[in-house]
């Protein structure tokens, strides 16, 4: 299977481990991914706050390349995702049919990731069950809202990361709070709203018996991994909750020798958790 | 024919009825009662819903022109208004509800556990069920969904599911019926088959599939570990004698089934033990003998002729023996060996052979050696016994072939001793036929498997094997013919080292005794040729079936075409069509994942994988040839049962069919299509609550303590799934804090209406939760308390002040849920503007009403058009009509209401059904004749008493031969009998046989109840003869064998002093007579508004003369103030059509300016006199009903300066002058309306219910004039209830601002410099603000008509706030407690036109249950009155709720029987004892105690229990 990527800046940059991952299991799922040519940036972080008009030009020439390579593209940030959905929906400024009119689909990673034929893979290829790794899975505010962008069904209780991780063979733990805002956007100018989002997403985590969060979103994974530390000195806690990629994970669990690199990347190490649970 | 029998269709089919006509009511569930009968209270009386309705259920099931339609749909309505054809689909039931008599039985055995649909998925039900206990028609049904995939998979259609539900409940001698009903070996295919039900197992989707083959294992070991009981010889009912060819589970099958058809069988089988491959194939470690031989031993003692050792050598002696049929079921026992060289080497052995010859030696049968019979080979197994061991031991075996049979013969090679076993084949690892267990377990063993491998030779040094010669296959495939496609690889030869070979590649039958001659066919692949649908072979007579057929398969095909070709003999004997017919099937149940999802999540499924048995160890295996799989323990047998989804709901265990004693069930039931004629129709079919599953904010399926507001009603209601006990799911705990959501599913994007009924029923919840437990702090959220209807704001005011109802003004987005505690978080704005956390045990969601799937598909059938929000499509001035001419409807359908108005549009559309076929009206009814009445009342009481056995309801707890007896012996008693179901209708036959036969003047039923019962036995015995109060009931079920169902023997005491009783008080009941008296065919309404003017015409066109009188000069009411409807309807023009109709009808008569002077007499026959004016002449009208619709006005404000300025103007003022001279708004600037001028406050405790609407309404006008003007809307809640909310939010999108103020802070207006200035203080922004408008428009409150010298009058009460106040709330809305009396419109509560002209209609309808009459019934259980003891104290006066009772001319209290309601309240009180309630006498209840006091003494001295 081939699809089109674009994997923005973040997965070129604070989140290489998250693109490592994708291309790693994508190979061993036998899916071939082709970057986009010449991509540029989607104009998530600033375009979109302050010009309107720049922001849709700056999707429009992606999917315009996307459509030049004539397969669905599919994209692992959140931001990203959801600029190019919004503008796949209308392409107002190019008076263009909207992308998707023309038979290339927008997909999330995750999205394309929970598709029946590739879980069935996924199964297939499992070696190392996660088992006893208990997660929460936290979607964040971009991968399925607004529903009118994203299309999707389930916006106000997702349930494909969960899926994923229970057929990974860990225990996905339900609860309320994986739609909940991390704060992401505001991470430079008004980092106290953001500590105070990112720790109720700790305490409701750890409420809920997660011992890690599963992410699907290069700014939320940034945000919840970077921030323990600081919280945990200001309020006087211990926060030390491993932040995966669920592609990570996938990774791990299909038995992929890199995983433990990835790994490295994160502030918070997941290495004593893995550990624990055999899974290293 | 009316369509739904919810409240609403079952109040329109009894007037219907009730006034001439025959109904058909149509219902798509197994009983009628509709939400209703689901509800626990009933606001704002807090009645019970169940006791209110139940009368009405009872009354609609008995009633003798309402023919229920159970089960059943409307298809396709063909013809016009007055002549409908209607063609009605009737589901299968699969209980015939003629027999049925509701003792419950078949769901006490059901196995099968299902979520209950009454119950709102909290509770669990049985297959078979009855919707809930109180279910008119009293019977149960079966829930079917399909066929299970499992049955389906099985070539027998083994009934998995159903024999899985019964291990589960730990019935194994049931289980085992149910297994071999389809299949006589379950011990064998438990171990042996290849279990495809497990293949297709929707588990599969889950988890893992069942554990079927080792759960029915498990049952056969359970019940074989009992000493076996032989059957009894079955009876012969045919002559025909059928011969079968071999004793394997093929012809055993046949042989089963013809015997229990009656035939005389003989099997013959060449071998000296019968079980064919299965004894002699199978080796002993996978199926141990034993099993074999005791299901074939059950077979053969049903009285078969085995001859063992009894080879067939020539088919003809067989049919010579005069045999009618012959069956050849040889199976395929000859082994084959390849055509390869050194295959006659001795140590080269045949896998059949091998098996067989270790078979029958392990059984004791030793090596003989004379050669076979001579001329023949019948079914190919007659080589002689060698002993194979000796081959074996020690030796290294080579087992040819990857199947099956090879794996047996491999092991079986290792439990004889040998020193080494391998396996090669043909296939690959992933193509080799065996089972992969198999080859697993062989492996374990040690055995090495070879695969891909091709064959070439047979090593040979001198004459003893010595390796065999393969190569390497690359590539394999059999086509379809069966040949075999090879490629090898060159140069690949190689030796397998072995001094053994077994080939094991396959077998064949044996058909020597078929010689060409025979004229049975056979075929290239050595098998016989049939016809695959009848098994027929060439030859007539002649049938084969099993591998003989086939070539090798498995053990269930074979059984499976024993069955079919026993079947097959059985009509060809019978003569009768030899090809099968089907009956039509069910279709397969696939369930989806998403279903189960969210099954799931609901918590019904479980996720579990299966339970695994482990094999015994391998070294205990390879010695032995003990079984290898030790099969399940109790407990896990029954574990593994409960993870069943039972996907077919019904699994047709049959046990029902088995336990019923009325021959009441049948599964075979088909679909079956009706076409019925009809007149008019009505359409009740009601609505569904929203899922609010969908909007996930709310976790409702996720999160356990978030629940709909119909499961909370269950969770209160005592018959619920917690006993009315409040708990909440997670814990079962007491929730102590409540939250209520409201508009979840209303007045959102996708549901822009209101629902209308939401904020009262959270409220009166609330309320009822709070006096179950007083802890319980409810807190209900949201946007507008929408309490407008009659009592309703007292309620709501009740609801905060009395029981502590908190009430939070903010519409939540989202239920958070605690993972440890599994409480509830929910954010909101207070008062004070300040965001709010709080923590909640419980959520209920207030649900909002949808119309269902099922009526969109209906409304399409029928062809009615419907809104945009799928109600039905109808005008706001003619409410109840459908877009399609003879079609009517009521109810929520119309839109969303609340019960009162749906009963009074059910009676409205009532009305106009019956309107179009008045002259047909009483010529379709039935009548009942009845014998004359015997005069008993001279005769010394002979009592007959029926004691009900209830199948095992009473019989099983009570001894009832013994209290038969004891009644027999009693004082009186000259009969006494017991039945099985004494209800059942032979039952009714037998005992006025008996009134008959013994002379009986008094009849006792000891039984269930006579609130269901009584009337069936009073018709019985009035059909006997007897007069119906000479019955007497003695309740022995629901009040002694059901609650005493562990104590039988004091259970049966109880019975006997409960008929003692009954007996005692029968011997005083006497005959009450019943009075007939004329009804004066025409009807008296009283007000001349829009209700009374459509009364009035209602009446008159249903073919009654009318009285209408008006006081006022003119007719028209309110009306006249009127002149659009919010719709744009002109309302003059309907008033001037309306006016024109009632003056020119020629059966009206219309006195205006008319005073009512006096009214006297009761129902049927009333007398009113009137004063008329101009010149006050005195009329005296004579009338059967009368109809009050004397309307209400707008009040004249007091408050805001009204009267001081000619700017400030009530609506009412304003509508006019915006009708009248439209320009002046033009001239408009700013207009501002306050709402609630007079309605909600302590002199108007009511809502005013018109004024928002009428705000809305002439806000939009003034709007729609001049856009440019500002209009704001003051108001405290908006009520826009049900559809009136899309106009609400259109004038929201033309710019009205609507802004909220408190109650406690109202509006100020005054004028400063000839401006009008109005400040309010807005609770949101915290802030007041201020207006110049230049109009104020006051919503003023409706105020009802004086009607306080015309109540005493006609003594009908009225409410404290001056409406006049029906009979019932919820269920007589137009109704008065005093007969032929009835209420419309605004006299009974402000209302909208369309509201007033349903309650017109309804009244209407009502009016003519009475003038439909020649005659009316009056008398029996009523008070009369002893003058000689009356003092005229004037209690019975003052205590009778109906105002019956008069002091009369002779100065003693005169009860009139035509009103007296039997109630029994002024015999209680009177002091005198001058009165007495007839059928209920004080000597009567005294002889009761007399004789239960009696009893009580016998306790006290020991003699009694």
């Amino acid at each position: 299977m081939k699809v089109s990527y674009y994997p923005g800046c973040a997965l070129h940059g604070t989140a290489l481990e998250y693109d490592e991952s994708t291309r790693a299991v994508s190979q061993m799922l036998e899916v071939e991914l082709c970057e986009l040519p010449d991509w540029n940036c989607c104009g998530a972080s600033s375009a979109h706050a302050t010009d309107e008009s720049l922001a849709e030009k700056l999707v429009s020439r992606n999917l315009k390349i996307a459509q030049e390579q004539g397969m669905d593209v599919v994209i692992p940030c959140a931001a990203c995702y959801s600029r190019f959905k919004a503008a796949g929906k209308e392409d107002r400024l190019s008076h263009q049919p909207p992308a998707e009119k023309q038979d290339i689909h927008i997909l999330s990673l995750l999205e394309f990731m929970s598709s029946a034929a590739l879980m069935d893979k996924i199964k297939a290829l499992k070696k190392r069950p996660l088992s006893g790794l208990k997660v929460v899975c936290y979607y964040g505010c971009l991968l399925v809202r607004p529903p009118k962008v994203t299309g999707a069904k389930n916006y106000e209780n997702p349930e494909e990361m969960d899926r994923l991780m229970t057929l990974l063979g860990a225990e996905s733990i339900p609860w309320s709070y994986k739609t909940d805002c991390c704060g992401g956007s505001l991470v430079i100018s008004r980092t106290d709203i953001v500590r105070r989002l990112t720790q109720k997403l700790y305490d409701k985590a750890l409420q809920a018996g997660a011992e890690a969060i599963v992410v699907a979103c290069p700014l939320c994974q940034s945000n919840l991994d970077s921030r323990q530390e600081e919280i945990s000195r200001e309020a006087g806690k211990n926060y030390d909750l491993p932040v995966f990629y669920f592609t990570e994970l996938i990774g791990l669990a299909m038995g992929h020798r890199d995983a433990n690199k990835w790994f490295k990347r994160h502030f918070v190490s997941p290495a004593k958790l893995l550990a624990a649970k055999g899974l290293v | 024919m009316v369509v739904g029998g919810g409240v609403g269709g079952m109040q329109a089919a009894l007037d219907l009825a009730n006034s001439g006509f025959k109904v058909y009511l149509v219902e798509e569930t197994t009983a009628i009662g509709g939400r209703m009968a689901q509800l626990d209270k009933t606001f704002p009386t807090n009645d019970c819903s169940m006791c209110t309705i139940s009368p009405k259920l009872v009354e609609t099931g008995r009633h003798l022109n309402i023919q229920l339609m159970m089960d059943s749909e409307v298809m396709k309505v063909d013809g016009q208004a007055g002549n409908f054809k209607v063609t009605v689909r009737h589901k299968p039931r699969y209980i015939d509800i003629s027999k049925c008599t509701g003792c419950s039985e078949c769901a006490q055995v059901c196995p099968i556990i299902t979520p209950s649909r009454f119950d709102e998925g909290m509770a669990q039900q049985r297959a078979a069920y009855k919707l809930y206990p109180q279910a008119v028609p009293n019977a149960y049904a079966i829930e079917k969904r399909g066929i299970p995939p499992c049955r389906d998979a099985c070539p027998t259609g083994q009934r998995a599911q159903g024999y899985i539900a019964l291990i589960r409940e730990g019935r194994y001698e049931d289980a085992m019926r149910v297994i071999k009903e389809d299949n006589p070996f379950p011990g064998i295919c438990g171990r042996i088959c290849n279990h495809r039900c497990e293949d297709d197992c929707n588990r599969n989707l889950v988890d893992q599939p069942l554990s079927i083959a080792n759960l029915k294992r498990f049952v056969t070991d359970q019940v074989y570990n009992q000493p076996y009981i032989p059957p009894d010889p079955l009876p012969y009912q045919f002559g025909e004698k059928v011969a079968i060819i071999g004793a394997g589970p093929c012809g055993l099958t046949a042989a089963k089934d013809l015997r229990k058809l009656g035939y005389p069988i003989t099997i013959f089988e060449a071998l000296p033990v019968a079980g064919g491959m299965l004894r002699v194939g199978v080796p002993d470690y996978r199926l141990p003998p034993l099993i074999v031989d005791r299901e074939v031993r059950e077979i053969i003692d049903l009285g078969i002729d085995l001859r063992l050792n009894s080879p067939v050598n020539n088919l003809d002696d067989v049919m010579k023996e005069g045999f009618k049929a012959v069956l050849i079921a040889v199976g395929a026992h000859e082994g084959r060996k390849l055509p390869i060289p050194g295959t006659d080497l001795p140590e080269v052995l045949i896998n059949t052979k091998f098996l067989r010859d270790v078979s029958l030696i392990n059984l004791g049968i030793h090596p003989h050696p004379s050669p076979p019979p001579s001329g023949g080979n019948g079914g190919g197994v007659q080589s002689p016994i060698q002993d194979p061991k000796a081959d074996i031991q020690n030796r290294h075996v080579l087992v040819l072939g990857g199947g099956n049979v090879a794996i047996d013969c491999a092991r079986t090679a290792v439990r004889l001793g040998a020193a080494k076993v391998d396996m090669a084949c043909l296939e690959s690892r992933e193509k080799m036929p065996a089972h992969p267990d198999e080859v697993k377990e062989a492996e374990e063993e040690g055995i090495t498997v070879y695969t891909s491998r091709s064959f070439k030779r047979i090593l040979d040094k001198n004459r003893h094997v010595a390796g065999v010669e393969a190569v390497k296959v690359t590539f394999m495939e059999f086509d379809p013919e069966g040949r075999l496609n090879l490629e090898t690889e060159e140069g690949s030869e190689h030796v397998l080292p072995c001094e053994v070979v077994i080939f094991a590649i396959g077998q064949r039958a044996g058909l020597a005794f078929i010689p060409e001659s025979a004229g049975v066919g056979v075929t290239r692949m050595s098998t016989i040729a049939v016809n695959p649908n009848t098994f027929a072979a060439t030859r007539p007579g002649v049938f084969a079936a099993g591998d003989v057929t086939t070539g090798t398969s498995y053990v269930v095909e074979a059984v499976a075409s024993g069955h079919k070709s026993a079947a097959s003999i059985h009509r060809y004997l019978r003569g009768e069509e030899l090809e099968p017919t089907l009956p039509p099937e069910l279709p397969v149940v696939k369930l989806t994942k998403e279903e189960l999802q969210e099954r799931i999540a609901s918590g019904d499924v479980r996720v579990a994988p299966r339970l695994r048995i482990e094999p015994r160890p391998v070294s205990q295996r390879k010695s032995s040839f003990a079984e290898v799989s030790p099969g399940y323990t109790e407990e896990e047998a029954k574990a593994e049962a409960a993870r069943c989804l039972a996907c077919g709901i019904c699994s047709e265990c049959l046990c029902c069919y088995y336990k019923c004693g009325l021959s009441a069930i049948n599964h075979n039931m088909v679909e079956t299509q009706e076409e019925v004629q009809v007149g008019s129709i009505i359409l009740s079919p009601g609505y569904e609550v929203y899922n609010a599953r969908l909007s996930q904010e709310y976790g409702l399926g996720r999160y356990p303590n978030v629940l709909n507001a119909l499961q909370f009603e269950r969770i209160l209601s005592a018959s619920g799934p917690t006993m009315g006990h409040v708990k909440r799911p997670s814990d079962s705990q007491l929730p102590r804090k409540i939250a209520f959501l409201q508009c979840v599913g209303s007045r959102d994007q996708n549901h822009p209406y209101c629902s209308a009924v939401c904020c009262m029923y959270a409220t009166k919840e609330a309320i009822i939760a709070k006096e179950h437990e007083k802890e319980i702090q409810p807190t209900i959220f949201f946007i507008d308390i929408r309490a407008y209807g009659k009592g309703f704001d007292s309620y709501y005011e009740r609801a905060k002040k009395e029981y502590g109802v908190r009430y939070v003004r903010c519409a939540i987005s989202r239920v958070v849920e605690d993972p440890q505690t599994k409480n509830l978080w929910i954010t909101y704005i207070d008062d004070a503007g300040e965001i709010k956390e709080e923590e909640f045990d419980l959520v209920v969601l207030s649900v909002g009403m949808v119309p269902s799937a099922s009526t969109k598909e209906l409304a399409k059938n029928v062809g009615i058009e419907l809104d945009a929000y799928g109600f039905a499509k109808t005008d706001s001035l003619a409410p109840l009509a459908t877009s399609r001419s003879g079609m009517f409807v009521c109810g929520v359908f119309q839109g969303p209401k609340d019960i009162p108005e749906t009963v009074a549009q059910a009676s409205g559309a009532a009305a106009a059904a019956s309107e179009i076929l008045s002259e047909v009206r009483g010529t379709m009814v039935a009548r009942k004749e009845y014998p004359e009445e015997k005069d008993v009342r001279e005769e010394e009481p002979r009592i007959g008493v029926f004691v009900c056995r209830c199948g095992n309801n009473i019989g099983g707890v009570v001894n009832v031969p013994g209290v038969k007896d004891y009644a027999a012996s009693l004082g009186n008693v000259v009969y006494a009998e017991e039945n099985l179901y004494t209800c059942s209708q032979d039952t009714q036959e037998k005992i006025k046989k008996a009134v008959e036969e013994h002379k009986l003047n008094r009849v006792i039923v000891a039984s269930c109840s006579p609130r269901t019962h009584e009337p069936l036995f009073q018709e019985t015995i009035r059909e006997a003869g007897l007069n119906r109060y000479l019955f007497e009931m003695a309740n022995i079920r629901d009040q002694c064998s059901w609650v005493h169902m562990h104590e039988k023997e004091m259970a049966t005491s109880k019975a006997r002093d409960l008929v003692r009783m009954a007996v005692a008080n029968a011997r005083l009941i006497r005959p009450l007579e019943e009075l007939t008296k004329g009804v004066t065919k025409k009807g008296l309404v009283i007000g001349g508004g829009l209700s009374g003017m459509t009364a009035a015409l209602g009446l008159a066109e249903q073919g009654f003369e009318v009285f209408l009188v008006e006081k006022e000069g003119e007719l028209g009411g309110n009306l006249r103030h009127l002149y659009t409807t919010l719709e744009g309807k002109d309302v003059q023009e309907y008033l001037e059509y309306l006016k024109s109709q009632v003056t020119k009808h020629p059966r009206i008569q219309v006195f205006t300016n008319a005073v009512i002077t006096d009214f006297s007499g009761y129902v049927g026959n009333f007398k009113t006199s009137l004063m008329v004016g101009p010149r006050m002449f005195t009329r005296e009208l004579e009338h059967g009903v009368t109809v009050l619709a004397t309307g209400g006005e707008e009040l004249k404000p007091k408050e805001y300066l009204y009267g001081a300025d000619k700017r400030i103007l009530t609506q009412l003022e304003l509508e006019r002058n915006l009708a009248t001279d439209g320009k002046k708004a033009d001239e408009l600037k700013e207009v501002v309306m306050i709402q609630c001028v007079g309605s909600r406050n302590e002199e108007r405790p009511y809502c005013s219910r018109v004024c928002c609407a009428e705000a809305v309404k002439n806000a939009l006008t003034i709007k729609s004039l001049n856009p440019e003007a500002r209009v704001v809307i003051l108001y405290r809640d908006m009520r826009m209830y049900s559809l009136l909310e899309e106009h609400y939010a259109r004038a929201r999108k033309a710019g009205v601002r609507f802004l909220r103020y408190e109650e406690e802070r109202k509006p100020e207006v005054f004028i400063r410099d000839g401006q009008l200035r109005v400040t309010v203080y807005n609770p949101v922004l915290r802030e007041n603000l201020s207006y110049h408008p230049d109009l104020l428009v006051l919503s003023a409150a409706t105020i009802p008509a004086d009607t306080a010298e015309l109540a005493s009058m006609l003594k009908v009460p009225r409410t404290a706030d001056g409406f006049f106040l029906e009979a019932h709330m919820k269920l007589r809305p137009v109704d008065f407690a005093s007969e032929g009396i009835y209420l419309c419109g605004m006299a009974h509560s402000p209302k909208m036109i369309d509201e007033s002209l349903s309650q017109a209609s309804a009244a209407v309808s009502r009016a003519c249950t009475i003038l439909a009459k020649d005659q009316i019934q009056v008398g029996g259980v009523v008070s009369v009155v002893d003058p000689e003891k009356c003092a005229a104290c004037l209690t019975c006066v003052r205590v009778c709720p109906y105002n019956v009772p008069v002091i009369n001319k002779e100065g003693v209290a005169e009860i009139e029987v035509a009103m007296c309601q039997g109630c029994g309240i002024c015999a209680s009180e009177c002091p005198g004892k001058a009165i007495k309630l007839q059928h209920f006498t004080d000597e009567q209840i005294m002889a009761k105690c007399d004789v239960l006091l009696e009893v009580l003494s016998d306790v006290l001295k020991g003699e009694a229990v």
